[in-house]
């Protein structure tokens, strides 16, 4: 899992159809800095700290089983202890 | 996902047999804010997507979870054609 904070969505109407109730929100890793796109099932907003499931296990989700998706946000985090880098 | 954005269409006439009818694409990696990273991917595509068009692809065994992909040797997928993409920070 990666912790990740949440800087922005994506707005797309083309989409396959089994992602269509879902939010999809650009989350940035802690550290890395890499941008990612998530699948959101928990309302995380902008500023946000989360945790990222990714591969077959985003799939053990709540609602997400059997669907096209290979990262969502799992937990999103009242507060996390992490030292600056 | 990853955001990337359509360069051009991967064309081939010798190619797994469980490949035939799948539009491939050849795409790049891109930032929210557009710039483009050092890495090229070839994705299947289902949704119609055109040359520069910004895309969100699946990898992995997601990519085989749609009834056209099922079974096919591919492990990448565009579920979606982005309109926009807003960063804030």
């Amino acid at each position: 899992m990666l912790l990740a904070r949440v800087v922005g969505r994506v707005n797309s109407a083309r989409r396959i159809e089994p992602l269509d109730p879902f939010r999809l929100l650009v989350v940035r890793t802690e550290r890395a800095g890499r941008h990612y796109v998530a699948v959101d099932t928990h309302g995380a907003v902008p500023g946000e700290l989360v945790v990222t499931t990714s591969a077959a296990a985003a799939r053990m989700c709540e609602r997400l089983e059997g669907i096209p998706v290979d990262l969502c946000v799992v937990a999103v985090l009242d507060d996390a202890k992490v030292p600056a880098a | 996902m990853i955001l990337c954005r359509v360069l051009g269409h991967a064309v081939s006439s010798r190619k797994d047999e469980r490949l035939e009818g799948a539009k491939l694409l050849v795409v790049v990696e891109i930032e929210p804010e557009g710039a483009e990273r050092d890495e090229l991917h070839v994705v299947a595509d289902t949704l119609g997507a055109g040359d520069g068009d910004t895309v969100l692809v699946v990898i992995g065994s997601a990519a085989r979870m749609t009834g056209p992909t099922r079974g096919q040797p591919i492990d990448a997928l565009v579920v979606g054609i982005v309109d926009s993409v807003d960063v804030q920070a």
